[in-house]
Parts: C-alpha cells; structure tokens; sequence
C-alpha cells in the first residue's frame, strides 16, 4: 500500500515543484539519443547509489482531446497498468473472446443510450444512470454484460505489473496525466534495466486494455473523489471552463462525465495508436547507469515497435480573445476565496520568464500579496489548512500567485482565501491594490534579487531532489513540452529579467477587460447573515458561537452578552450585538435539542 | 481493433511456430543470446553487489565533544545541516502537555536576540534558505538549508535560534490560540480518534502517551519561563548530533561548526529510563462512537516489540506476507481485492527504539460489513501462524526488502542523516552492513516460527471507530458479529478541551 500511495503523494509535490519551477540554475548534463522509430531518449548519468530512476513520456494529455472523448488521456494512464498479451492474464486467447463479446455488447448498448439520450432531452426520463430510467432492453443486455465482466475478471492476474517490479526491486511506480503530457514511471536496482525494458516496451507494444469498461467506473469515482466532493472542485471546474474559451484547456484531465462513459474501444484505440507511438514518446534515465551501453539495450527492445503511421496532429484551435471582464460568484462550504486569472503566454514565451518573476513578487510568505492581505488588512489567512483538490493538499500558501505556462497557451493565477467573515470582494480589491502597485512602480532591486535567488535555489532543491527523481521531472517536462534544452536555459532568462521587464509585462497583461474574477462565498456565513461580512470580527464571533458544543457554557456567555448590550451606545455595535444575541440563542436551541435526543 | 487484437493473436499462433523453427535453425548462430525472452521471469540479471557506506568514513568528533556526520557534496552549491536533539514531548509533565511542540515552533517564530520573526523571515527570504525547529514525540530537530555561499550567515542565524531565542510573550499568546482553536476539532476527523484511542487503550498512562494527551488546560498552563526552562534543559551541545552535507571542504565546516556549538554552558542530562512493560487492556471489542460517519475504521492487534530484537528481519517478511507488501499482502488481497470491503488494509509492526511497540492490522468499511472483514483479518492472522508460506513468497518478500536498503543512501544528504538516525537510536555500527546478509537467511520456518512467537489471536483488541448500533447489526449476508470476538465496551466521545469521557 505504502508504496503505491506515498509516490502518488510525492508525484503532487514533484508536480507542483515542477509547474512552478520554471528554470533551473544548474545545467544537466543529458546524453540524447534517438532510435529509428523516432522515440527520443535522454540519459543522466548520477552515481549516488545503484538505481535508475526510469520513465517514459508521452507527449499527450487532455489538451490533445477533442468533444465526445474528453478524459480518455487520464483513462489510459489507468489502462496502461492493465497488462498485455502476456501480463496480466491466465488465458490470453478466452480473454480476447471475452473482450471481443463485451465489445458486441456495447455496441448495442450504446444504441439503447442513444435512445435514453433523447429521452433525457424530451424530459421523459432525469437521469440516464437512474437503473429506472434504463430501457428493457438495455436492462436485458447488461444482464448477460454484467456476467461476463465476472467472466473476464476470473482471467485476469490482478496488479501482475506490480508485483514483477516490486519483487525486482522496483520503488515507486506509478503514473500521472496533465493538460500537456502523461508520464509513468520507476525506481529499480541497476542490474534490472533489462527487466524495465522489456515491461514496458511490451505495454507500449501490444496493451491490452482488460477492464475496460469498469476501469471508466473506476475514473468516474476518482472524479466524484477529487473533484464532486471536494468543497470547491465543481466550482473550480467551472471558473476554468470559463477561462478557457475555445482553447481545449476547456476541460478537466478528468474530462467531462458524460464523455467519460461513452469512449468506445474503437476510440481507445486509435488514440493509442496516434499517440503512443513511439515518435511522440520521451524516454528518461537517470542514475547509475553507462549511456552508450545503456541505448544498445533501449534499443533492443523499442525498436520492435513500429513508428506511428501518421503523425499526432496538431492543437489547431487558439484561445480567442477574451472582450469583456468575466466574474463567477458562488457558495461553498469552505472560507472566503478570490482567484484572479488573466490571459498571458504559453511555455518558452518570451514574457513567460518575467511573469515567472512577477509571480515570486506577489506570492510566498515575504510577498507583496502576503504583506497585504494577511499583514496589512488582516482579511487572509496566512496558510491554507484546508485539503485542496490536490491529494495531500493543505498546509500550502493562502495567498499566492502563479504564472502556469502550458504548452498551447498561460494564465496568471492569483488566489487569496480569507479568514472566516472576510468578504471575497476584500480579497478582491487588495488583490487590486497589489496589482496597481505593480503597474506603476518599478520592483525595488534587492526584492528582484530575493525573487531570484528563490527561483534559483527551489529549482537546485527540486533537481537534487530525491536524488534522480528531480532531474526525471524537469527534463520530462521540458521535454514533453518539446524542447529539453529549456530545462537549462531557461534560468538564464529568468536571471536577466529586469525591474522595467516585470513592471512591462503587469501592464501588458493585466487589462481590467481580460480578467476572469472567481469569488466564493462561505455557504453557512451566508445563511447566517452575510450582509454583516464586512466586519470580520463580527464574523469570528459568530463562527466562535456556532462552535460552541456546550450548552452551559453558551448559555452562559449569552448572560454575558445580554448583560453588555445595555453599555453599548454605537447603533451599528448594538445591531450587531443583537444580531449575535439572537444566532447564540438560536444555537443554544439547537444544542439543547440534540442533546435531548 | 479487437479485431487486430484477434488476428494478432492468431498471427502469434503461428509466429510461435515460425519462432520454434527459428530458435532450432538458428540456436548454433549464437544469435540466440541476443533474443527476446519470452517472459519477464526469464530475464537473467547480473548480480548487484551493493554494499552500503560505512558510519566511520563520515563521523567526526567536535571540539566539543559531539558527534558530527559530514559529506561533501560539490555537485550543488548548497548546504544542508540537520541537528537531532535529545529530548521529545514524551519528556514533558503531562500537565503541561504541549510544552515541547511549543517550544519549538517558538524558538523559531518568537524572535531571537536582536531580530524580530519579521526581520529573520525578510532574510532567509532574501537568502532563500530556510531554517526550521521542531520537537516530536521522541525527538528534536532544528535544520538549516542555504546557498553554500551562505553559510556563515545562516549558522549564525541558527545559534541565535538555537541559543538565545527571546520567547516574545505575543507570538507564544498567538501560538496558543491556534493550538486551542485546532483543539476544538479534534474530534472531526475519525483517523485522528483512531491514533489517539489506540495509544490510551495500549499504553494506558506510559509517557509515551503524553503527546496525545494536551487540553485546554495544560496549554493555557504553559507559560513564558516554560519554555524558557525547557529550551534551557534540552538545547545545549552535548545533547546534539549533527548531520552536514553540502558544498564545501570538510575541514573548513568543522571550524565552521565548533564556532556555532561554542560560548555554551556545560551541561548534563539524564532522560527517564522507560519500563519494558506496557499496560495493555484486557482482549476485547472497545468501540467509540462516532456516529456521525458512514464508514467505521476497525484497528486489532496487541502489545509488540521494540525495534532492536534479533527477530527484526523475519518479523518484517512475516508482517510483509500478511499485510504489509501492498497489493500484495494477503489482507489486502482478502480485504480489498477478493471481497472489495475496503480501499486501504493492511498490518504493521509498530516497533519503536524505546519501548515496546504493537502489532496492528486496521481497514476502514461501511458499518455493516465491519465485523464480517474483521473475521477475514483474524483469519489471516491465525492461518500465518498455521501454515507455512511458499518459499517462493518469502523469496519475493527478502528481495524486494534487500533491493530496498539503498534508500537509506539514495543521496549524499540521506547518507549522513542515516547515520545521525543510527547514532540517535543506539543502532549498531555494522547494522546496514550485515542488512543483506540477514535478510537473505531468512526461511519459510524462521517465518513461521516468529509468527507463532509475536501473533497471539487470543490476545486481540479491537478498536472500533463508528456508530455502534450500526456496527453491532451487522449485515444480512454475513454472519460475522463483534460479540464473535469477545465483550463488548462501549466508549462515548471524549471532549475535545478535556479529553474527559462525557
């Protein structure tokens, strides 16, 4: 368990390290080769210790996506763990029946969905997954569906590619998706280089996709995970989907439900084939390893697999302008929340470096967002406690900025999560205010310089990091992205940024008529009395009452409270005292109701 | 494509013939060495012979008289020092409890002679290095991290942290009203009353169940000259080893550290011996209630070891096998995989340096089926103490914990902090040495053997985290009840400020 969980952990710390790390200081020596089919190889050579870090990248993700097939780049990193031909089953030959008969199936499966679709738009039925709301006759396909999913599963040897790994001495497989890139990977003993050669070139040969059908429920519950039950997920979801007008940012990794049960194998696929080829994979090995000996192996066993027979094609669709201020407002159950993002320039842009700067300006603890919403006007938090949508999340910065520089287009990111009775309006405006600063005033020279000595050194600690498994990332990255070279020369751009650069880019890019504005309201302070939310000590008060679990103690701060009302004179102080009065009192009934029970 | 996958299966048919030939035809070419085996089993791999680094190429002895772990590490221009101080919340009067955790944060973020919190962020920003304090169960660590440029100003920053912090009564007034306001949740999250139950109902009151046991009470009692006496009993050199990598020459970093270790008072320091006996509770089902969940959290098990005992290796392929390997792990398959109860499930040894320890097997499930997966678990564990596992299970077990010992060296930094760890812990100098060798002995019957020794079914507790009624009916497809395995306590929610039992 722990080794499947920790890594998954790590992976958001090494991605997150990686996004916002846009250069590196020092230079990685790599060693490129590349084999016939067109597959690029990248060697590291790093003797610490007798492993290699080893991975394999496609340059592939949910922007490649087009409608009606969104998430079938996350579904497949799930799928490539299922087997091959020869991992992963106890009869490969009953297993392809079986595959080929829940195919047949599906397909007429998918006609009775057609007719529940329409259904669904004629209102006859709500909800397409409501067992009521299936046809008979699709009722009676599933039957004979269902038994032979049980079937499959009966030839199926679980985690197979887990446990050849593990019992070689295998650390840390696992996976991930992005908008940009899907990258797998491990650590293994030296001596087992032949092993990873040959699982891997076998699944990038000939997968076979078992449990393909429940794999999408599987997915379906990781969306349901991370995104629907989250607090904020859906609404994060959306304001994205509202960033990203044309451009196929548009949707999440996890892509869109509906989408997400109907892929068809016949789409699996030929999405395989487009973009698994080995002329749009990036293989990267670091550790204790020989280059030149090394690519005799690689090339062994990957030049079995034929180039791809037409080349990925390109993401031809731009993000259109944007002509007018976007603002969604909504209610979560979470703390106030402003995030500000604007329209800015993609990876290797050359405005990307100084907005990478102006990023390090306005976020972390000594930045100007810091200074003034949490130090200034005391409306954030100063960290975030909350798990974000990220696994493991929490514990990270409350207030922060980020230029995301992705392969086909960049947004620069600023959120801000208020202390409880703050409004996110608040937020909003001091956001502004920092924002204004920017665009007028060049950035004193020493706080240029703390930015980049902060660039500098997060993106040594992230390349010595775990000794290989950094420099993994920075060059998987760069190289998915498609240049590896980027990994080291970036941090040259980044040092030549000047205080006239960044003051340049802020009024560039920070048009008031390009900003997309998210603000989320807490949902119980609302109901409680929201207008009230621009007192955040009132606020605090009210919180401080709810939480209150003991009925005498409550009972006997409102005795307090009603003793005071009498001293104080403010009209505005007495509303609101009375106004707390009354949700004390209404708690307590509460309190005394359930305990009763 | 399932059509391609068809005729690629029938075109393998009758390529495996045309490969039967091939290997006859050409098996005297020699090319043969260089096919492709048919399966990975088949792979032949040269053997890796690992030694791991030896403590003595790293350990010197400051003019102080403590211990330091130093490499040198050009490759990257920064430097890295990690300090382990003896001492803990374990050590704290549990009236106070809280003190230590308090202590340390303080010294960071309560100001130091000369500089306010501010003042010292604002620099480390500019540096962008990072110095941290922080005081655990068992252990203190403060560390810094800078450019190797840097050096002397970031030990100097440290000895002021280390050596003369101020306490600034407003940042401890602070400090304490987060503590308090965290406090109110702890009954929120039911992982947390799972840690924190366990550790009362094993240990009953062995210190080390004093970090769990902070009120409203013992932080409101933590005072300034607290601190400033716990600072003072704990943080002096002799208490110290250091663990150093970095960007630099040895000797010039040993200077380097006798002038931060300098100017302190000799002192001396006893910590409490801790008895060998924990006071665990009488076999059971002991279930808090918890009902505003739709899922219990189940943990069994009863007193264990300490870490040290010559028994380790087999125990650890023992625990592996039953539910420690993963997917792999027989509670996990039997939990997760055939009965799909659970996500998570599995079993530890829980083997602490300084005291005994407890065996644990845990999984999280929907109320009704509780009990059914806890009978899978108690099977398990009484069939590992039956039948003898598969040579080859055991063999998978060793290798992949063999091919593991290079973590603990995995990069210059982790090499010095290993050691300082071993030092910490008492570890014998040989330990790492003579790991492969005495995991590779381990057989089938030395782990039969230690599963009979440190499994005791007649000894179960079972801790039950959930809505009771729930749990108690049980489900219409099983017929497993928690009265199965023994009487049943029922205990109500301790309240968060007092840890009193309402």
């Amino acid at each position: 368990m722990e080794r499947r969980i920790l890594p998954a952990v790590f992976i958001c710390v090494m991605m997150t390290f990686a996004a916002t790390v846009p250069a590196v200081a020092q230079t990685i020596d790599a060693k490129e080769f590349k084999l016939d089919n067109g597959m690029q190889v990248l060697m590291v050579e790093r003797h610490d210790a007798p492993t290699v870090m080893a991975s394999i990248f496609a340059r592939v993700g949910s922007a490649n996506e087009v409608p009606g097939i969104t998430g079938i780049s996350h579904l497949f990193e799930h799928m490539m763990f299922k087997g091959t031909e020869t991992i992963g089953t106890t009869d490969i030959k009953r297993d392809l029946e079986v595959m080929a008969r829940l195919d047949s199936l599906r397909v007429l499966m998918r006609a009775e969905e057609r007719t529940m679709r329409e259904e669904l738009r004629r209102g006859q039925i709500k909800d397409m997954l409501d067992p009521e709301a299936k046809t008979p006759r699709y009722r009676e396909i599933e039957v004979v569906f269902d038994s032979l999913i049980l079937e499959e599963r009966k030839l199926i040897i679980k985690d197979q590619l887990d446990e050849l790994y593990t019992k070689n001495g295998g650390y840390f497989l696992n996976a991930f998706t992005s908008q940009d890139m899907t990258g797998y990977f491990i650590r293994l003993p030296k001596n087992k280089m032949e092993l990873y050669m040959w699982l891997e070139s076998d699944r990038f040969n000939h997968p076979v996709f078992r449990e393909f059908y429940s794999e999408r429920d599987v997915v379906r519950e990781e969306r349901r995970l991370s995104l629907e039950s989250t607090p904020t997920g859906l609404i994060e979801e959306d304001f994205s989907a509202m960033f990203w007008k044309s451009s196929s940012y548009h949707w999440e990794v996890l892509g869109w439900p509906s989408d997400l049960g109907s892929i068809t194998r016949e789409q699996a696929d030929s999405y395989f084939g487009t973009y698994y080829a080995p002329n749009n994979l990036t293989m990267i090995l670091v550790g204790d390893l020989n280059p030149d000996e090394l690519i005799k192996m690689v090339k062994k066993y990957f030049e079995r697999i034929p180039r791809g027979k037409t080349s990925p094609p390109d993401v031809v669709t731009l993000e259109e302008k944007q002509y007018g201020e976007k603002r969604l407002i909504a209610e979560a159950e979470t703390s106030p929340k402003a995030e500000i993002w604007y329209h800015t320039v993609a990876w290797k842009h050359p405005d990307s470096y100084p907005l990478d700067v102006l990023s390090g300006i306005m976020g972390g603890k000594t930045g100007r967002l810091y200074k003034k919403l949490v130090e200034e006007k005391g409306i954030a938090k100063s960290s975030s406690g909350g798990g974000g949508r990220m696994m493991g999340g929490g514990g990270g910065q409350a207030v922060d900025a980020a230029q995301d520089s992705r392969k086909y287009a960049g947004a620069f990111q600023v959120s801000a999560e208020g202390i409880s009775g703050a409004k996110p309006e608040q937020l909003e405006a001091g956001i502004y205010e920092v924002i204004e600063d920017l665009q007028k005033n060049p950035v004193p020279e020493d706080e240029l310089q703390k930015v980049k000595n902060q660039l500098r050194v997060q993106s040594i600690r992230a390349i010595d990091f775990m000794s290989g498994m950094g420099i993994l990332f920075f060059l998987g990255q760069n190289a998915a992205m498609g240049d590896w070279t980027e990994a080291n020369n970036g941090p040259k751009k980044n040092d030549l940024v000047t205080a006239a650069d960044v003051q340049r880019v802020a009024n560039e890019y920070f048009a008031k008529n390009q900003r997309n504005v998210l603000l989320i309201n807490t949902k119980a302070e609302s109901a409680a009395g929201g207008e009230q939310g621009e007192d955040p000590q009132f606020a605090q008060a009210v919180q401080m009452v709810k939480s209150m679990k003991d009925p005498a103690r409550l009972e006997q701060m409102i005795g307090m409270f009603s003793m005071q009302l009498d001293k104080v004179e403010d009209p505005k102080d007495k509303a609101q005292m009375e106004k707390l009065l009354k949700i004390a009192n209404e708690h307590l009934k509460e309190l005394k109701a359930t305990k009763d029970k | 494509m399932i059509r391609q996958y068809r005729l690629l299966f029938r075109r393998s048919m009758t390529l495996a013939l045309i490969a039967a030939f091939a290997i006859v035809l050409t098996s005297n070419s020699g090319i043969l060495a260089d096919k492709i085996v048919d399966h990975p089993d088949k792979l032949k791999y040269e053997e890796l012979k690992y030694q791991p680094p030896k403590p003595d190429g790293y350990r010197h002895t400051l003019k102080c008289g403590v211990t330091a772990y130093v490499v040198e590490n050009p490759v990257v221009p920064t430097f890295e020092l990690t300090i382990s101080i003896r001492t803990g919340s374990m050590y704290e009067p549990v009236e106070k409890a809280g003190l230590a955790d308090m202590t340390g944060y303080l010294m960071r973020n309560g100001g130091v002679q000369g500089m306010t919190t501010k003042q010292l962020d604002e620099r480390l920003a500019y540096l962008a290095g990072e110095i941290s304090v922080n005081i655990g169960d068992s252990r203190g660590r403060a560390s810094l991290f800078c450019l190797s440029k840097d050096v002397d100003e970031g030990l100097g920053l440290l000895k002021k942290i280390l050596h003369s912090p101020v306490f600034d009564q407003e940042a401890l007034t602070r400090y304490r009203g987060d503590v308090l306001s965290e406090m109110e949740q702890r009954n929120s999250s039911a992982s947390a009353i799972e840690s924190r139950e366990w550790q009362f109902l094993m240990y009953g009151d062995y210190p080390s169940t004093i970090p769990y046991r902070r009120t409203e009470q013992s932080i409101n009692s933590i005072t300034r000259d607290d601190l400033i006496a716990f600072h003072q009993k704990y943080f002096f050199p002799k208490n110290f080893i250091l663990a150093v990598s970095g960007d630099f020459k040895t000797a010039e970093i040993l200077t380097k550290l006798d002038n931060l270790l300098s100017d302190w008072p000799e002192q001396q320091l006893t910590l409490p011996a801790l008895s060998d006996q924990i006071p665990s509770p009488k076999p059971g089902v002991y279930m808090i209630k918890k009902e505003d969940v739709n899922q219990s959290r189940i943990r069994v098990g009863h007193a264990g070891v300490k870490r040290d005992i010559p028994d380790q290796y087999a125990l650890m392929v023992m625990n592996d096998i039953l539910g420690g390997g993963g997917f792999n792990s027989r509670i996990m398959r039997r939990v997760r995989s055939d009965e799909g109860l659970a996500y998570n499930a599995g079993s530890m040894f829980d083997r602490p340096v300084l005291y005994p320890g407890t065996f644990q097997a845990w999984f999280q499930t929907k109320h009704a089926t509780a009990a059914f997966g806890t009978r899978l678990i108690v099977d398990e564990i009484k069939r590992i103490r039956t039948e003898k596992c598969d040579a080859e299970i055991v063999e998978n077990s060793k290798a992949s914990f063999i091919s593991d010992v290079v973590n603990p060296f995995a990069s210059k930094n982790s090499i010095v902090n290993t050691f300082a760890d071993d030092e910490y812990t008492h570890r014998p100098d040989d330990y790492w040495q003579n790991y492969t060798k005495n995991m590779k002995a381990i057989t089938p019957d030395d782990v039969l053997a230690v599963a009979q020794k440190y499994l005791h079914p007649d000894q179960l507790v079972f801790l039950v985290i959930g809505d009771p009624e729930a749990v108690q009916k049980g489900s219409d497809k099983h017929n497993e009840r928690f009265s199965d395995f023994g009487q049943i306590t029922i205990i109500p929610l301790r309240d968060p400020k007092t840890l009193q039992i309402k």
